[in-house]
């Protein structure tokens, strides 16, 4: 009976084991991230990247990049494409679910920014202090990006991914 | 007896914290999928799927609530630019267009930490006061809550 109940035991607690790994292996993420092409106009693509991670003090790092991109010698939006100040423009979200999932609700937004120099580039970042909207909360990012064909703005919304969650504080 | 009943006891409270634990875990994951099945794996939105609005969260990041009780509603293409926002140093502005300028400014003056030059890359380094959340009494007045 006794070497029932152990063997009934240590099955349980490999079940435990197991169940808490796979808890650990989702918070446990380093570095959450999309990323790839999301609009088109002529030769030219918008390639953007969302990204939720640690930071430097582990409370957090959210980013948000917008590229221009062109086609080269064939390849399809394989080069940098330099566009004048302001036609490249980025918008950093991010957002919280409780520990256990739930609705996906804004933590903080950037404002819409237009790039200020001759660039192929906007990446906006934000290294959090804290954890923005609360610990042992699940975040993720959202990114706009924009960028100006002459006669419309091209691009779209872009999410660090699903389940595209990343765990804060670290 | 006693045996039978201890083991009993034993393994009934076992299977429970195990049913209870892999029920908390297939809570997260029904969860993140139902709130998240307008997003792709790839991160792309399903506009035909995607909701009008999204909830938005406290500075504890529990979903913030209108005075009767309903969940706070922001469009799903963000903060409008008239309604009032706060920043992450808890600063207040009238609009969260008059916030964007402000952070327009702060990178004209040198006071956010922008890498890159002519020709190059441009990465713009926001500080808390560089990132805002909505006015929940603004937003619940505009939008109405959710139920």
């Amino acid at each position: 009976m006794r070497s029932s109940i152990r063997r009934g035991t240590a099955t349980l607690s490999l079940c435990f084991v197991l169940a808490m790994s796979m808890l650990a292996g989702t918070a446990s993420a380093h570095v959450v991230y999309q990323s790839g092409n999301t609009g088109w106009f002529g030769n030219k693509c918008v390639w953007q990247k969302s990204e939720v991670s640690h930071g430097s003090s582990g409370k957090g790092y959210f980013l948000a990049g917008t590229h221009a991109k062109e086609d080269v010698a064939g390849f399809s939006c394989a080069g940098n494409s330099f566009m004048a100040a302001g036609n490249i423009k980025t918008q950093l979200q991010f957002y919280t679910t409780d520990q256990f999932g739930g609705s996906t609700a804004l933590c903080y937004s950037s404002g819409l920014l237009a790039s200020t120099i001759l660039s192929y580039e906007l990446t906006i970042a934000y290294d959090a202090n804290i954890p923005p909207c609360g610990s042992l909360r699940y975040y993720r990012t959202r990114g706009l990006g924009q960028v100006w064909s002459g006669t419309a703005w091209v691009g779209s919304y872009l999410w660090s991914g699903t389940p595209g969650v990343h765990f804060l504080p670290a | 007896m006693r045996n039978v009943n201890g083991f009993s006891r034993r393994t009934l409270a076992l299977t429970a914290g195990v049913v209870l634990m892999l029920s908390a875990i297939a809570g997260t994951a029904v969860a993140q999928r139902s709130g998240s099945d307008w997003i792709g794996p790839d991160g792309r939105e399903n506009a035909a799927t995607a909701p009008d609005f999204l909830g938005v969260a406290d500075e504890s990041g529990r979903p913030a609530r209108c005075a009767d009780g309903g969940l706070v509603r922001v469009p799903l293409s963000g903060i409008p630019a008239d309604v009032p926002v706060f920043d992450a140093t808890g600063k207040a502005y009238p609009s969260m267009a008059a916030a964007q300028e402000s952070t327009n400014q702060r990178i004209a003056n040198g006071d956010i930490n922008v890498t890159g030059n002519t020709n190059s890359g441009q990465v713009v380094h926001l500080g808390a006061e560089d990132v805002f959340r909505p006015s929940v009494s603004a937003l619940c007045e505009r939008f109405g809550s959710e139920k």
